[in-house]
């Protein structure tokens, strides 16, 4: 009986205080339209000779007259990360009435749920990924807007370098929006070539043998791999292949159009037996994730590193005057340069909610502005051929200089081919590391895997 | 009160409008028509600060009466006695709630003003809901309380009740239909599609029975998944089991510590796969890991690369697993040893049985049932296993085991079809198992 009444007296007193909270609700009220007015400030300057009533009015129209675009980003790192939040700020201040719906979501975790988003009803407006086979996929699904139109109106087919809009489109109109590419190359320490006696840079293939040699005999690891996720090994393919047997056919294999058990395929691999046998690359790749592998590097326990340019984003700032790049060396100087230089952009999937809104972000992201400020945060080159490029520190230039001076650029060896393929093909690059014996066997099983692959296309 | 008020009618209308006024809250419209506007969005759009709220000052106080209204209704209806506030304290939260609706109807911006802000139907709702949690007590005034009695009596009884034997069933129901919608429903779907050569984004095409033939004559992947998870159950049954026993019987002496040596064991359990994978593969680095830096230390020159190795990988992963098992395993002992009878024991002793004759043929017998339980959890879990191998290895260094063989193949290769084929083969597996269990749990269960 007692207990009953202390809980009717606390429950009273929640009450009062309910009802006390609830007595200020003209504060409350009032705090509610200042904030409203703070965003709106240019609007409201602009209604100045309102009355106080209507500029309550006016604002609460404005704020629901939003038409929100939505963006799913890829940039999961730190600083790229830093940098896709800048610009959607920036838009958002130039914008309010197109406000961004931004996500942001581990990059390889993006990379699975792609085909949820672009199926969803309705799917995100604007999505980061890469060009290459990975798009190519979606689009012959028809889950890509044609973007054709925005391309023209915004002049890009004036300011961007053919070969990315060549890049860009299937059968002349144009899906995707390449904004940014990064090299790859072989990044090494030059104090610990130094330190070895190597004084040049390894352009040939028995100038890196020898460096390996070198590097060897005085106990530094000559090249470090971080191979947990398969996909850096893949990099060793495609440059293997592409010096010994030419772009040409390194893209007619990605295409699957070229066996892998051709005898072309098998030299590949006898070249990589050899650096393997050279004893030129880390112990246990596969227990390292690429950026683990990063840290021998770093404590001077190796010295070159087969990455792109993004290696810098994970590499130790204080450290970086130590780190330089040289192109992967010519096997034989009679065969075409072919380079892997990845291609990023954006895209529109056909199902967006607000597709005008969509390409306007788009159309935005693709700006020289957007460009300007990817090249001097990121280092990311820029596909307009209009963008200063006076700033730009040497490193880049040096980039630059590599990628122009090629016969043909790649994508990379799981952006070229189809993922079922990549994904064999990768698996079979890591059996290759651990027991080169294996080969002609390995590459059996790959030939089988692309004619089911053309088998699947077909039906 | 010259007659006691019943509050008992009042008490159930009270909590039939305060449960339909959280159902309007939450799952409609408040403004305009679209049911994603429903007055729970709005509330935390207005909360944080989203970008697109729309101003609806004063909202957080339905959400807060509501609940407390709930609340309080529901003790009015199972404590008839005490809970006779009840129903006074609901009406008293109504008018609350009332207040919301005052601001809104004659305050200083009024739903009227603005049409963009025409209340939609979960506003309406909510607001015949309070009125009637304001006028409730009524019911209880007994000039209007014995008028409903008299109604009630002369109500035709009906003879027949609902059966004895639905009535399980109808307790089952709401649960039984979830279940049936989200999980019996897709288990067919896979079956479904486990016949077709479905990718993910186009229609899919009837192909018979060719996943299963390809998975079982030319799939390689799939006969070394279906090693490792066969390495893995046969791990399961034996290492876990009799760590955890020996666990359990050490600790199930009264001793010093005893609870947080019990606590640490357990504690691995707490943790998600995907931090004990990430945080196992550091110690299995082979440069900077904590176990061959041991090594190291003991002056070893050539250390294994743990997850490096392709012979050693999978044992590795195992490893983890089981490290995280081990715990799980003591805790369903302890729990059983608990529950043995001590006049057991004590028979045993008299009877002159040591330790070991004591273990052998008084305890692990009555342990049994524990260790059937133990044994199929072990098993499932075995074949279940996809998060350690996710992370540590995402399936290469030949640690590929079912699970995720089959989210690479229908996510990644986009072969939905292939995939719901190896989906189906994980689940028969599981399904002789789990009938295995079931049938000896139910025969039991008969017995007794």
């Amino acid at each position: 009986m007692f207990r009953s009444k202390i809980l009717t007296l606390m429950s009273l007193l929640l009450i009062a205080l309910f009802v006390v909270s609830a007595c200020a609700p003209q504060t409350v009220i009032q705090t509610v339209e200042v904030e409203k007015k703070v965003i709106e400030t240019q609007i409201v300057e602009v209604e100045k000779t309102v009355e106080v009533e209507k500029e309550v009015q006016v604002t609460t129209e404005v704020l629901v007259n939003t038409s929100p675009v939505s963006y799913n980003s890829y940039n999961g790192d730190p600083k790229p990360r830093e940098f896709d939040e800048a610009i959607v700020a920036e838009w958002n201040t130039a914008h309010p009435d197109m406000p961004i719906e931004h996500s942001i979501i581990a990059h390889e975790d993006f990379k699975q749920a792609i085909r949820a988003y672009l199926t969803a009803e309705p799917a995100p407006d604007v999505l980061t990924w890469f060009a290459g086979n990975r798009a190519r996929f979606f689009i012959d699904k028809g889950l890509i807007m044609d973007i054709t139109d925005a391309w023209e109106a915004n002049g890009l087919n004036e300011s961007y370098a053919p070969g990315f809009q060549a890049l860009a489109s299937i059968d002349d109109k144009k899906y995707f929006l390449p904004t940014s590419y990064y090299w790859w190359a072989i990044y090494y320490r030059p104090s610990l070539l130094k330190q070895v006696g190597i004084e040049k840079e390894p352009e040939t293939w028995d100038d890196l043998l020898s460096a390996c040699g070198k590097l060897n005999e005085a106990g530094i690891t000559p090249i470090t791999i971080g191979a947990r996720f398969k996909w850096p090994a893949a990099a060793w393919f495609d440059y293997l292949n592409m010096r010994v047997n030419g772009p040409q056919f390194h893209i007619d294999l990605m295409d699957l159009k070229e066996s892998y058990t051709d005898e072309r395929v098998v030299k590949t691999f006898e070249y990589w037996k050899q650096l393997i046998d050279a004893k030129c690359f880390i112990e246990d790749p596969a227990a390292y994730d690429w950026q683990e592998a990063i840290d021998p590097m770093v404590q001077g326990k190796a010295a070159m590193y087969l990455m792109g340019g993004f290696i810098v984003d994970s590499y130790p700032d204080e450290m970086e005057d130590d780190l330089d790049f040289f192109r992967f060396p010519i096997i034989d100087p009679a065969v075409p340069v072919g380079e892997d230089a990845p291609t990023d952009g954006y895209f529109m999937s056909s199902n967006a909610a607000n597709p005008e809104g969509g390409k306007a972000f788009l159309m935005y992201l693709g700006s020289k502005e957007v460009q300007q400020k990817a090249l001097a945060d990121l280092g990311r080159l820029p596909t307009r051929t209009d963008v200063d490029l006076s700033q730009i520190a040497a490193p880049t230039q040096k980039g630059i200089q590599l990628i122009q001076s090629a016969d043909y650029i790649a994508q990379f060896y799981d952006r070229d081919t189809t993922p079922p393929m990549a994904e064999a093909g990768m698996d079979a690059f890591m059996r290759f590391w651990d027991d080169p014996t294996l080969i002609m066997e390995l590459l059996q099983q790959l030939e089988e895997e692309r004619l089911r692959l053309l088998e699947e296309a077909a039906q | 009160m010259e007659e006691r008020w019943d509050f008992n009618a009042a008490a159930i209308v009270a909590l039939l409008c305060c449960v339909i006024a959280l159902f309007a809250f939450l799952f409609m419209p408040w403004i305009g028509v679209h049911l994603t506007d429903n007055g729970a969005r709005l509330f935390s759009d207005y909360v944080y600060n989203a970008t697109n709220s729309r101003p609806v000052p004063l909202i957080w106080i339905i959400p807060a009466i509501l609940t407390a209204a709930t609340g309080f209704a529901l003790w009015g209806v199972l404590d008839p006695e005490k809970g006779r506030f009840a129903s006074p304290l609901v009406a008293l939260l109504g008018a609350i709630g009332l207040v919301y609706f005052i601001v809104a109807f004659v305050g200083p911006a009024p739903v009227w003003s603005n049409p963009k802000l025409i209340p939609g139907l979960g506003f309406w709702v909510v607001l015949g809901c309070i009125l009637g949690m304001i006028l409730q007590p009524a019911l209880a005034w007994p000039p209007i309380n014995n008028a409903l009695e008299r109604l009630s009596r002369s109500l035709p009884k009906s003879k027949k009740g609902i059966s004895p034997k639905l009535i399980p069933y109808l307790f089952l129901l709401p649960a039984l239909a979830l279940y049936l919608v989200w999980i019996i429903g897709p288990t067919f779907y896979t079956m479904y599609l486990s016949l077709t050569n479905w990718d993910g984004v186009s229609t899919p095409k009837m192909v018979g029975m060719a996943n299963y033939i390809r998975l079982f004559t030319k799939d390689k992947l799939f006969i070394e998944s279906l090693i490792n998870n066969l390495r893995w159950l046969l791990v399961f049954i034996t290492i876990p089991t009799t760590l955890g026993l020996g666990m359990a019987m050490i600790f199930n002496q009264e001793m010093k510590g005893g609870r947080f040596y019990k606590v640490s064991f357990y504690a691995p359990l707490v943790l998600s796969l995907p931090v004990i994978g990430l945080i196992w593969s550091w110690v299995y680095n082979p440069r900077l890991g904590l176990i061959n830096n041991f090594l190291f230390l003991l002056n070893f020159k050539e250390v294994p690369g743990w997850l490096g190795d392709r012979s050693l990988a999978i044992w590795c992963v195992i490893a983890a697993a089981v490290w995280r098992q081990v715990g799980y395993v003591m805790v369903l002992y302890l729990a059983g040893l608990k529950n043995i009878d001590p006049s057991f024991i004590d028979a045993a002793r008299v009877d002159g049985a040591d330790r070991w004759n004591l273990f052998r043929h008084v305890v692990f017998p009555l342990l049994a049932p524990v260790t059937t339980i133990i044994v199929v959890i072990s098993i499932i879990d075995s074949l279940r296993s996809f998060d350690l191998v996710s992370i540590m290895t995402r399936g290469g260094q030949s640690t590929q085991v079912l699970a995720n063989f089959m989210y690479i193949e229908a996510f990644n290769n986009y072969r939905m079809g292939y995939g719901a084929a190896i989906a189906v083969v994980l689940f028969a597996i599981s399904l002789v198992f789990i009938g295995f269990y079931l049938s000896r749990v139910v025969r039991d269960e008969l017995e007794y």
